[in-house]
């Protein structure tokens, strides 16, 4: 019997604690003003998160034998309207390589640029607009190797992370 | 002689024309005659509590999803009144338009509706049950601030002013 009425005490006291947000009523009795709070929600109206961000990046980054006269490059962007509080953080996965032909050769190239050995962090939740950058690929040792298509995969990564 | 009865004459004549006013109240005797009972509410109930009232019910928190909803956002409210005669409700709304703030960044909003701007008169003294009313909430520069959680307090004010 002691435990039936601890756990229906238990239970009382757990229900009192919950407050239920009721509506206020004004009456001819109670105080002739009352607040309404209007409060937005980090949620759209489907329920789904509002946060978002998007990185755009070429499929492919073609480059013409013996590279561009002004250099070649690999060109990024990004947008995002993150919660407060949050930013981007971008990074590559190498600094160079070899692109090869699936033989002996290979052409050596280097990358230079935003997100390329650091991390880049975008600095700010909203961005006004899209934000274009822009990765160097510098190729080299173009006479040392047979004319054929070299390739290579670079890997981008994206994480929230706090500012 | 002749003196005396005529005073008592002329007495007895005026007495037989006052024409009696019946006492409210009064017991009506044996042999018949009137008496009257006057029927009249009072303006409180039996516990000697004022009858007249109102209730304007208004929401807690209204609660508006990121970008808005397709629809429009409303804060819904409504109102019951029974007060005396001539005596009306007018309720209004402390703004017309503000900024929901996270305490660092602000997104504008416009009000329109009933009690917004000018006091709402209800007109009448008894509503027919509850009389329901929105307010469109209009909130801009969605895509301009972080995502967060953005308020703003709404203050209505009620009064029973006379109907005009």
């Amino acid at each position: 019997m002691k435990k039936v009425l601890s756990v229906a005490l238990a239970l009382t006291m757990m229900l009192l604690v919950c407050v239920p947000a009721f509506a206020a009523t004004i009456t001819q009795d109670s105080d002739k003003s009352a607040n309404v709070d209007v409060v937005t929600k980090t949620t759209d109206k489907d329920g789904n998160p509002a946060a978002s961000f998007t990185v755009t990046i070429p499929g492919t980054v073609e480059i013409p034998w013996y590279g561009t006269t002004g250099g070649d490059y690999l060109n990024w962007s990004y947008t995002s309207q993150l919660e407060i509080g949050k930013q981007l953080q971008i990074s590559l996965d190498k600094t160079g390589g070899a692109l090869t032909n699936g033989t002996a050769d290979s052409l050596a190239y280097t990358l230079s640029g935003d997100a390329v050995g650091t991390a880049f962090e975008t600095g700010e939740e909203v961005t006004e607009g899209t934000v274009y950058k822009q990765i160097e690929v510098a190729v080299s040792g173009w006479d040392d190797a047979a004319v054929a298509a070299y390739s290579d995969t670079v890997t981008f990564t994206v994480a929230v992370v706090d500012l | 002689m002749k003196k005396i009865l005529a005073v008592a004459l002329a007495l007895v004549m005026m007495l037989a024309v006052c024409v009696p006013a019946f006492a409210f109240g009064e017991d009506i005797s044996t042999n018949g005659g009137q008496s009257q009972t006057q029927l009249q509410t009072l303006t409180t109930d039996e516990e000697g509590n004022p009858v007249a009232g109102f209730t304007v019910s208004i929401p807690a928190a209204v609660e508006i999803p990121w970008g808005g909803t397709s629809t429009g956002d409303f804060l819904n409210w409504s109102y019951t009144s029974k007060l005396e005669t001539g005596k009306q409700l007018s309720i209004s709304v402390d703004k017309t338009s503000g900024n929901l703030t996270n305490g660092t960044d602000n997104l504008p909003y416009t009000l329109t509706g009933d009690a917004v701007g000018t006091a709402f008169l209800t007109g009448e003294e008894v509503t027919e049950g509850t009389v329901s009313k929105q307010i469109a909430i209009a909130v801009t520069g969605w895509g301009d601030v972080p995502v967060d959680a953005y308020s703003d307090t709404v203050t209505f004010t009620v009064d029973v002013v006379d109907i005009v």
